[in-house]
């Protein structure tokens, strides 16, 4: 009797051994062959990430450009959340994607050292996956010395884009002489990359001189300075 | 008698083990038919938004869209899409379809395209491309 039940219990165990050891061979099958049945990753997501980045990189400089006409930050926002909206309500439907954007656009123009400058950062969120790509712009004009001497004005400025210096276009540059603005012909100015000098003889002491310079995006940044007398 | 009953036991589980197998190939080898069929769609899909991005980055897709030459761009599709139908839709940002071109009854999948162009408006270009007959 004991022997018939040491038997059965024998039985039992062999059977459940076998149960374990077949289900750790189903185990080690399946994670064999997880890497042939994971998600397929859908490749368009990135190929609309690249087109997003082409539609910011043009439209960052274009809203520079705009705002900086007008020397207000209106354009950039307005336009940017347009963008935004209509991207949210098009091509992020198709694609599953979120779409936000931060940044902004400063102006500190009619002083020795003005400047245009703009951030962003563009953030797209989609199913497991987020980029987050910046764009900067840094536009500065320096006017490094602005003398009168020997009946003859001097004025050197320097510009840089993204701390690189540019060839720049002046729009406009003026004196002011007995309290009237005085245009500066384009003759008397040289451009350099990087560069502008005024060589302009006026026998009465002009007290400021102001400009107006582009760099090659068509952004604008306004310069005052006082002049000094030697 | 009880050896007998521990083979049996064994053969059960030998058998279930074989069926689970099987089950296993069959199910992976059914998958992989399914994302092979689809390959051809999901390859037209990639070479279509990759003309797209190449046509953009050189201004070329700007100017199509400031000039309103759809015509011009639908034939340039025409030659990336050779075998099936499509229709191509331009709405403007405010959402408005400015151009149709082409038919598309059986929808195999739909590829959408944003452009900024030179005075800054954005259009978007969707491409509904008809299942293969």
């Amino acid at each position: 009797m004991l022997n018939l039940k040491n038997n059965i219990f024998k039985g039992q165990a062999f059977a459940l051994t076998s149960i374990i050891i077949i289900l750790f061979i189903i185990l080690i099958g399946g994670i064999a062959l997880q890497p042939l049945i994971c998600e397929d990753i859908d490749i368009s997501n990135t190929m609309i990430i690249n087109d997003l980045n082409i539609c910011m990189s043009r439209l960052f400089i274009k809203v520079i450009v705009e705002s900086s006409k007008y020397g207000e930050s209106t354009v950039f926002i307005n336009k940017l959340n347009k963008f935004q909206e209509f991207l949210n309500k098009t091509i992020s439907k198709n694609y599953n994607l979120k779409f936000d954007w931060n940044g902004g656009i400063y102006f500190n123009w009619n002083s020795s050292i003005s400047f245009t400058k703009a951030f962003l950062n563009m953030k797209i969120s989609g199913k497991n996956f987020k980029v987050i790509k910046q764009y900067s712009y840094n536009f500065i004009v320096k006017i490094l010395h602005s003398i009168w001497i020997n009946s003859s004005l001097n004025v050197k400025i320097k510009a840089s884009l993204n701390n690189k210096p540019i060839k720049v276009n002046v729009l406009a540059f003026l004196i002011k002489v007995n309290n009237t603005w005085i245009k500066v012909n384009s003759s008397y100015i040289m451009i350099d990359t990087g560069q502008i000098h005024v060589h302009y003889n006026v026998s009465i002491p002009p007290t400021f001189i102001y400009g107006i310079i582009s760099d090659i995006n068509g952004v604008i940044v306004k310069i005052k300075c006082e002049v000094k007398s030697a | 008698m009880m050896i007998k009953g521990q083979m049996k036991v064994l053969e059960s589980l030998l058998s279930l083990l074989l069926v689970l197998l099987f089950t296993i190939l069959v199910t992976y080898n059914y998958m992989m038919s399914i994302r092979s069929l689809d390959l051809e769609s999901k390859e037209l899909k990639y070479s279509i938004l990759s003309a797209l991005i190449k046509l953009d980055s050189c201004g070329f897709l700007s100017n199509i869209i400031e000039n309103e030459h759809w015509n011009e761009l639908y034939d340039i599709l025409r030659e990336l899409i050779p075998n099936r139908n499509f229709q191509l839709i331009i709405l403007n940002e405010n959402f408005q379809i400015i151009a149709k071109l082409g038919t598309c009854n059986d929808i195999a999948f739909t590829i959408s395209y944003v452009i900024v162009s030179n005075n800054i408006s954005f259009y978007e270009v969707r491409i509904i491309v008809e299942s293969k007959k």
